[in-house]
């Protein structure tokens, strides 16, 4: 073996692991190796730590699952917060227990103590352990051993996995006029976030865009409309002193608009609408809250709960005490929630909104209002809600497509060119191992038009090859011996493979840098797929063929 | 075995030349359908948890007050292989983006799951404003038309002018005719068929450069004089090739098309369709610009 041969094949070779370690994390192989729990969760919560048990009832079979919290991922890593963990944990369990039939419910769970329990009915302690060590919660393997590769997997994109992607604009015009346009965006951003993050989803994206808008992507979600009026209510909360209110908004009139404002309070199972003339200037306004929560009225019915910052408390009281008897609108994004009587001074800084919630409703509201108001209205541009059964479907259809696509192409590509066509098809599982790779590595996101894009790749890989081919048929069919065939195909294919893949890449890069979304990720991967074909269809072909026929000097070369 | 193909080349403009008006003709007088991503509009995909029917569906938003759209701009077809549980559901956009708009398209999905009830995870909806479709129309057009430009460029460093020229012409020749057959066949113009033509771009210049990276070649090296014969000779020389990547590159469309599902149809319809104008005009197109363009004097210097 030449020197230089030598160099390739060990770069070849390098190449390979490379991208071996890099898809393995994404595989099926790797849940019966190392478990369906992250490493760090395995670590976190160990199995021995997991008690399988009756539960209390005696109908049950319930796991309590227990952080060790000693575990070296607490150490290494004081960000990781061990009630988040856990929690991830939980969800996982019960996530996969249901999805093997079992009917999995997380019963009170203790994150300040590090328990959890998950309950199963109508299973025994015994059994609930059997279908626990089938389900490859925890690592076979060495959990040592899964350090050598890397600890993230292929991202899928929303289309794939399920979620909702969403995309807003700030609507300047509404910004209160105090209020500077400069940062709106990003303070949105910033309460959305909030917003988000009580409500709880997992790895939410939400980013700001030209032109004031807002892209936000959720993943996984299971009740879109209502994480949708979640982020979208302004929750613009005010007080307002009661002028006077009619059946029509013309019965109101005269209105002086500098100091009045007339809103419509909306009509409701008992009531039918009815309008109010305010006085413009709010008495209190959600800024001055310190907290907002879920309570409950003596009837059961759920109702918010506000405690005010010692400011706003002392304005509430001073405008409840020199109104007794007024009526006190609460008014919400602009419309009258209700206006009831004040009674007497409130004074303790702590209100009550009640009545017409949901418990749903109640709790979104108590979380958008600790969140925080947004300074503008959200117009709603695009929204794109994929749940995750329909998502399965595409993946199955597109990845069945992909199968059947390459089975055609490498039976023909044998069927053409026999051993070389062989060869060529090894290439082109190695490039597909390539864009994979790169996807992990950098971080892209698989989404449905990739998969496409990928397919794509298979085609365009096997076009090189077959340049390469038709064009050593040809030096052989002129006399050539194999050797100076081979050598002067490739020779002679180069600059025409370069040319068409270049042209290629160049389409990719401007789809990637003006398409949005789905474009992206076809350009993604046909980007990745191109390069790597450039790699695998000259270097690693014309590698593989000079080590065969350099060394026996083969007289024929099937081709 | 030699085919003349240079022979007839007045017969393939000729051909080509029509194909291209009724193209045109066809996409001036009736342009393209667009999907949402590019007017805008809504779509809900859902898969009912009991047989539903038309009339039921329609019954829902006409219940509803306030709605934007008349009843008769409601298109519902049932989904091929739903058993009468999934349906699609399109209703055009507003004319323009309000707060208001967002929190009726939530109201229309909760009146619909009150009277036919669905699982969330068995809902597929996408509302997309008219702004944001104009963006994607003119992202469109931008990108198609810096590829065109940058493609030239790039060829005409590596090649000549002459070739490049040929090249572009007949990758322009390729897009209107695809475009006109997505217009014929009143295919909806959505994202994954902006995402095909940009392929088809790539493709066929990629085919195109293949037969012209042999005619670059045989100027330099054959002893042939005859400008037209050495351009027959180069596309009878990666004839071979020609059609076994076609054949290749169709076996994957092909079987995109009918295992790839709906969401991938109309890219593969267009990306086979594509593929096969695009093989013609690298043979029929690109080489007899050339010809065109250079004169028929072999000048070897310009290789």
């Amino acid at each position: 073996m030449k020197s230089q041969h030598r160099f390739s094949l060990s770069v070849m070779l390098l190449i390979l692991l490379f991208t071996l370690i890099y898809t393995f994390p994404s595989t099926n192989m790797w849940v019966k190796c190392f478990g369906i729990l992250t490493i760090d969760e395995q670590l976190a919560v160990p199995f021995r730590s997991l008690e399988f048990k009756e539960a209390p009832e005696g109908k049950a079979a319930q796991v309590d699952l227990r952080i060790d919290s000693a575990s070296s991922v607490f150490a290494a890593n004081p960000n990781v917060k061990q009630e988040d963990v856990l929690n991830s944990v939980a969800d996982t369990v019960r996530r996969v227990l249901m999805e093997a039939g079992h009917t999995a419910a997380v019963v009170n769970p203790d994150y300040s103590s590090g328990k959890a329990t998950i309950r199963v009915t109508d299973k025994t302690a015994a059994e609930l352990k059997t279908i626990f060590d089938s389900l490859n919660f925890y690592a076979m393997l060495p959990t040592a051993a899964a350090s050598i590769f890397p600890r993230s997997k292929i991202t899928l994109g929303l289309d794939l996995k399920g979620g909702i992607d969403l995309v807003y604009q700030v609507d300047m015009q509404s910004l209160e006029s105090t209020d500077s346009p400069k940062d709106a965006v990003d303070r949105s951003v910033e309460i959305i976030r909030n917003r988000i993050d009580m409500y709880g989803i997992a790895e939410p994206s939400i980013k700001a865009q030209e032109n004031n808008r807002i892209r936000i992507q959720l993943p996984g979600v299971k009740d879109p409309e209502r994480v949708k009026s979640l982020i979208q209510s302004t929750a613009m909360l005010k007080f307002h002193l009661v002028k006077d209110q009619a059946v029509t908004a013309t019965q109101l009139e005269p209105v002086d608009p500098t100091n009045e404002l007339v809103l419509i309070e909306p009509a409701s199972k008992n009531s039918t609408a009815r309008w109010y003339k305010l006085k413009r200037i709010p008495e209190v306004t959600g800024r001055d809250l310190k907290f907002a929560k879920v309570a409950f009225d003596d009837m059961g019915v759920p109702t918010v709960h506000l405690e005010f910052n010692p400011e706003g408390a002392a304005k509430f009281a001073n405008s409840t005490g020199q109104h007794v008897g007024e009526q006190l609108a609460i008014v919400l994004d602009n419309k009258v929630h209700s206006a009831p009587v004040i009674q007497s001074r409130i004074t303790g800084g702590s209100a009550q909104i009640t009545g017409r919630f949901t418990l749903e409703e109640a709790q979104n509201l108590a979380i958008v209002l600790r969140a925080g108001a947004l300074p503008a209205n959200l117009i709603l541009l695009e929204s794109r809600v994929v749940g995750p059964t329909l998502g399965a479907e595409s993946i199955r259809a597109g990845v069945r497509a992909g199968i059947f696509g390459a089975l055609l192409v490498v039976a023909y590509m044998i069927l053409f060119y026999r051993f070389c066509g062989f060869l060529a098809d090894l290439a082109v599982v190695f490039n597909t191992l390539i864009v994979f790779a790169f996807m992990v590595f950098f971080g892209g996101t698989l989404t449905l038009p990739g998969i496409a894009g990928l397919i794509l790749t298979v085609g365009m890989a096997v076009d090189a090859n077959v340049i390469i081919f038709e064009r050593i048929r040809e030096e052989l069919r002129s006399g050539k011996t194999v050797r100076a065939s081979i050598e002067a195909g490739f020779d002679r294919a180069l600059a025409c493979i370069i040319d068409s893949n270049v042209t290629t890449i160049l389409t990719v890069a401007i789809l990637y840098s003006f398409g949005s979304g789905p474009i992206r990720g076809f350009a993604t991967t046909l980007g990745f797929g191109l390069i790597a074909n450039i790699y695998t269809a000259i270097i690693c072909v014309k590698l593989a063929l000079d080590l065969i026929y350099s060394r026996n000097k083969a007289a024929t070369l099937s081709i | 075995m030699k085919y003349n193909f240079m022979g007839y080349r007045n017969h393939f403009f000729a051909f080509s030349g029509t194909l291209l008006v009724l193209s045109l003709l066809l996409l001036l007088a009736r342009g393209f359908e667009y999907g949402i991503d590019f007017k805008g509009g809504n779509i809900i995909r859902v898969r009912f948890d009991q047989e539903a029917t038309e009339s039921k569906i329609r019954e829902v938003f006409n219940k509803m007050p306030d709605l934007y759209f008349k009843g008769d701009q409601l298109v519902i077809q049932a989904v091929a292989e739903g058993k009468s549980h999934e349906y699609i559901i399109q209703y055009p956009a507003p004319v323009m983006d309000t707060a208001e708009t967002g929190k009726l398209h939530g109201e229309i999905l909760k009146n619909l799951k009150a009277a036919l009830p669905f699982q969330d995870d068995a809902l597929e909806a996408a509302n997309i404003g008219p702004t944001v479709g104009d963006d994607m129309k003119r992202q469109g057009i931008y990108a198609a038309v810096l590829s065109v430009i940058g493609i030239l460029l790039y060829l005409a460093w590596r090649f000549e002018f002459q070739s490049a020229s040929g090249a572009v012409l007949s990758l322009v020749h390729d897009l209107i005719i695809v475009c006109g057959f997505i217009s014929l066949f009143k295919i909806e113009f959505d994202i994954t068929v902006l995402a095909a033509l940009m392929t088809l771009l790539g493709y066929s210049v990629n085919d195109s450069i293949v037969v012209l990276d042999r005619i670059r070649e045989n100027r330099r090296i054959s002893r042939e004089t005859d400008f037209v014969t050495l351009i027959n000779d180069s596309i009878n020389q990666t004839l071979g090739r020609t059609i076994n990547t076609s054949v290749t590159t169709l076996f994957s469309t092909i079987a995109l098309l009918m295992l790839g599902g709906q969401t991938l149809y109309s890219f593969s319809l267009v990306l086979t369709f594509g593929i096969i104008f695009g093989t013609y005009s690298s043979v029929f197109i690109a080489s007899p610009v050339l010809l065109l363009l250079t004169g028929n004097k072999l000048n070897r210097r310009g290789a």
